[in-house]
């Protein structure tokens, strides 16, 4: 099997290891080239020599240069090394091996390695002089040293081939010289015509502000906008999404072990909806996102405050009564996909305190096709195994089955890709620690839970301000409940299942400094069979939404300005929690949701101002809810303004913050009174109105070196609740310290040294005192009150030619078992937890 | 705003690792032509090379905002 790989170190190249790596007993020729720092060159005597080089396009350029020259000379074993930082007199600063069957091809083969990376791997060295004096230095043909500062005159660097090009000479004539026996030489190799570099492949749709990316959010929404790419996931360790969620800073995650375990909260309140893939998940999605693995994900974004308008429903999909509630924020998750011909193996053990061992495996393989300038694309696949087991006066173990398969194909305009992905396992619901210290005997889990979700989107670029993007998706939710009891040998199952589809069409269209978006979306839901406190479900429904926006850059584009709308309509075409009245709501239309947003950002060299505005009115929700009193309910309206001002008087030092405010009226809210319809049991609902606000601050420092090799980063935040009142029927109460903390903390440090990858995290949340659920309210617990401390240790090990991702890391390391909601008890985090991740890739 | 990083004898010209400007609409070459005099170096694109997004681009690439581009001296590896 043949290999080639490019390496950039800045450490010292340890030749032996890599000589080793080229054996392969095919191989009748060993070629290697070490090219070592000189102690004199024309100038005088050399002290060092300071390489730099430009990381990215040079693993990229390096990448293709060892894979061509492999499938061009057909070697078997390709490894190619840089270094980079200050070279002394002596030191090696490339050292390229190859091997292959004859050694005419080893021989050309390498020169033509070093030949192209001497013209095309963007590193610059810079000569420093015993005397002190140091120049930018590179070669060429013509004149091998000469200065940048001191062109020689009348000089013209031809300009190279363009996109994704480099000129690969040296094939024809090294094939035809080994055909007629000769050795290629200088002369020959420069004769020779050119191959195209194949670029790995790029995300378009990753670009934060790319017009191929679907979720891209306007400049004055930037600031509540957070994106956690692979590399932040990683060093975060979190035990899912969900927990990934709560370390992200403005949002709140409490617990329960109910049939609807977690609910996360935005800064200020109000509704997330999620995205997986383009597909706009249910409700239940509560239930699902903490089966997605991490390493599935490539990037999850997080808005906070829905002025983007285009990303998605502004109200949930799904049954009637989920049309409570106006989103106000979006968590969109997207897999991975592969950049070059990749292939990773993971494993991972981990141990919380007095709990069982937990495991978990995934493997990851993909590649690129064709050529840029072509028809390209790319597939791939993951799939992925964990579990969780608990010891049964706990109860919260989980286990998950993931198959994942990715494709797209690129050709000129047109980008297209397609996404399959289901997942299977086990969920149980942890039992509560009443206040009399007595655990609840409900024995409930989920098996299993199963979550399909198929999607696929196109962008055509017509141009490059004309962007049309097209998505579909398909998604399946099922879920088998089991009601057991550890107190006696009861057994019961209930079966719901939920199906939604739908498809968008959006069209950007920039011109000047405007840009203007419109779209459209289209999606049905289906659910039935009983779900989390309903004892039966039957509903089919659709939303039919529409958006347009605008926004305007001024002033040589220090202001930009943008407003939009949003109207979304759903219809019921049957909805019934009674058994036997299954067409008793039948072909309604509920008023439309709609939602006008305005923004505006202006950004200088120090700083950045930005805020946006949202004025949200809700629809008549569901019909069939009813208050005690009789009194008719209402429309709910909402809005929600949020300021930011960041500042930047350092590179390493980038205060800000933001004030946000939230004004809902009419909120619907469950009452523990309940009245019978037909044999089943209703709650009644109350409306109030809310008003929230407070402030966020946070200090972020960039990744900067700090000394001896150690650069370090953090990001520290404080969410303040200045204000939570809640208006029932003239009564208003304040929820700070009752039902909602009043202030979190949370702090991210990472330092980097020689490799070494340490990330610390901590989040500090206040007390609360009152728990509210279905089953009641209960007074007088104490709930949140936490620091919770989680690290992780990670560096990646080259070894023969795979790279190994080693990390170990821990959670909770004050081993706090503390609560975020009453219910049948308090639900205790596990507590201290320590485990360790191991990846073998090439 | 496009941002721009320099490496190299550029970033040593620089003094400066970054910077980010102020470009409504163009290709990348527009872009270099639109740079104030201290940012070309005294150079004209034919004795360098650009990079956009971490990839080996074309000076005639449309660019939009946010986007990262790299202009690449001669290059001095090995």
């Amino acid at each position: 099997m043949m290999s080639a790989r490019f390496l950039l170190c800045t450490e010292p190249i340890d030749v032996d290891t890599h000589y080793r790596n080229l054996s392969n007993p095919a191989a009748g020729g060993f070629v290697t080239f070490e090219g070592r720092v000189r102690a004199e060159s024309i100038r005088g005597r050399v002290a060092r020599i300071d390489y730099e080089a430009y990381p990215a396009l040079c693993r990229r350029v390096g990448d293709y240069l060892a894979r061509g020259a492999s499938a061009t000379f057909g070697l078997l074993e390709t490894v190619v090394v840089h270094r980079t930082g200050s070279l002394l007199a002596g030191e090696t600063a490339i050292w390229i091996g190859v091997s292959g069957r004859h050694r005419k091809e080893s021989f050309a083969a390498c020169a033509w390695i070093l030949e192209r990376i001497k013209a095309d791997l963007p590193v610059w060295k810079k000569e420093v002089l015993e005397d002190g004096s140091g120049e930018w230095v590179h070669e060429s043909p013509a004149d091998p040293t000469h200065s940048i500062h001191n062109p020689p005159p009348g000089e013209s660097m031809p300009m190279q081939h363009p996109t994704r090009t480099v000129t690969l000479i040296g094939l024809a004539a090294v094939l035809s010289a080994t055909a007629f026996g000769a050795e290629p030489g200088a002369d020959s190799l420069k004769a020779l015509p050119e191959v195209k570099v194949v670029a790995g492949h790029v995300r378009q749709d990753l670009r934060r502000n790319g017009p191929a990316n679907p979720y891209r959010v306007e400049a004055a929404a930037q600031a509540g906008t957070e994106v956690l790419t692979q590399e932040d996931i990683q060093a975060l360790e979190p035990r899912d999404v969900i927990d990934l969620l709560d370390k992200s800073v403005g949002l709140n995650v409490t617990y329960q072990g109910r049939r609807s375990p977690f609910f996360v909260d935005e800064r200020g309140g109000g509704s997330m909806t999620y995205i997986l893939n383009g597909s706009v998940l249910p409700s239940s999605s509560n239930r699902i996102l903490q089966n997605i693995p991490v390493e599935a994900i490539e990037e999850i974004q997080i808005v906070r405050g829905s002025t983007s308008l285009a990303l998605g429903p502004s109200i949930p999909i799904g049954s009637a009564s989920s049309a409570s509630g106006i989103n106000t924020g979006f968590v969109i998750i997207r897999t991975r996909q592969p950049s070059r011909t990749e292939a990773s193996v993971t494993g991972s053990v981990e141990k919380s305190a007095s709990q069982p061992v937990a495991d978990g495996q995934s493997v990851w393989v993909g590649t690129v096709l064709g050529k840029p300038d072509g028809l390209s694309g790319f597939v791939g696949g993951m799939g992925s195994r964990s579990e969780t087991p608990s010891k049964d006066s706990w109860f919260d173990g989980r286990s998950s089955d993931m198959l994942l398969l990715t494709g797209g194909m690129r050709y000129g305009k047109l980008n297209v890709t397609g996404t399959a992905y289901i997942d299977s396992g086990r969920f149980e619901m942890q039992r509560g620690l009443t206040l009399a210290d007595t655990l609840d005997p409900s024995k409930w889990y989920y098996d299993p839970l199963i979550t399909t979700v198929l999607s696929t989107d196109a962008t055509m670029a017509w141009s490059g301000t004309q962007t049309t993007i097209a998505s579909g998706f398909w998604t399946k939710f099922e879920q088998n409940e089991i009601n057991e009891s550890f107190a006696n040998a009861t057994h019961s199952e209930r079966f719901f299942t939920e199906r939604s589809q739908g498809l968008g069409l959006r069209h950007n269209a920039q011109f000047g400094g405007t840009l203007l978006s419109v779209g459209s979306q289209y999606s049905i839901s289906e659910g039935f069979g009983p779900n989390t406190n309903t004892t039966y479900n039957d509903w089919r429904t659709t939303i039919l939404g529409w958006s347009g926006s605008a926004e305007q850059k001024l002033f040589s584009d220090r202001l930009t300005l943008d407003a939009g709308y949003r109207q979304d309509a759903k219809h019921i075409d049957h909805s019934t929690t009674v058994a036997g009245k299954i067409r008793a709501d039948n072909d309604v239309d509920l008023a439309p949701s709609r939602t006008t947003t305005f923004g505006g950002a202006w950004s200088q060299d120090l700083f950045t101002a930005s805020a946006n505005a949202f004025l949200g009115w809700e629809g008549d929700g569901d019909f069939s809810l009813a208050t005690k009193s009789g009194k008719p309910l209402h429309a709910m309206d909402q809005s929600r303004v949020e300021a930011t001002l960041e500042v930047r008087p350092l590179p390493w030092l980038v205060p800000s913050v933001t004030w946000f405010s939230v004004d809902i009226e009419n909120q619907k809210a469950a009452t523990t009174d309940t009245y019978s319809v037909a044999g089943s049991t209703y709650y009644y609902y109350t409306e109030t109105d809310v008003v929230r606000n407070g402030l966020e601050m946070r200090l972020k420092s960039p990744r900067t070196a700090l000394w001896a090799g150690i650069s370090g980063s953090c990001d520290l935040s404080w969410t303040k609740l200045l204000t939570n009142d809640t208006k029932t029927d003239s009564s208003t109460s304040d929820a700070i310290g009752v039902s909602v903390p009043e202030n979190i903390y949370t702090a991210r440090v990472g330092v980097d040294w020689m490799g070494w990858r340490l990330t610390v995290t901590g989040k500090n949340v206040d007390p609360w005192v009152q728990s509210t659920s279905s089953m009641g309210t209960a007074n007088n617990v104490w709930l949140g009150d936490y620091i919770r401390m989680d690290a992780s240790l990670a560096k990646t090990f080259p070894i023969d030619r795979f790279h190994v991702d080693a990390q170990v890391y821990g959670r909770n390391l004050g081993n706090d078992h503390y609560s975020t909601r009453y219910t049948t008890g308090y639900y205790r985090d596990r507590g201290l937890t320590v485990g360790s991740r191991l990846t073998v890739g090439i | 705003m496009i941002h721009i990083q320099w490496f190299g004898p550029l970033r040593e010209r620089m003094g400066r690792g970054d910077d980010q400007v102020d470009f409504r609409e163009g290709s990348a070459l527009d872009l270099f032509r639109s740079l104030r005099g201290d940012l070309r170096f005294g150079m004209e694109p034919s004795s360098l090379r650009v990079a956009v997004n971490d990839e080996m681009a074309d000076w005639s690439q449309p660019l939009c905002d946010d986007d990262l581009v790299v202009f690449l001296a001669p290059m001095g590896g090995g």
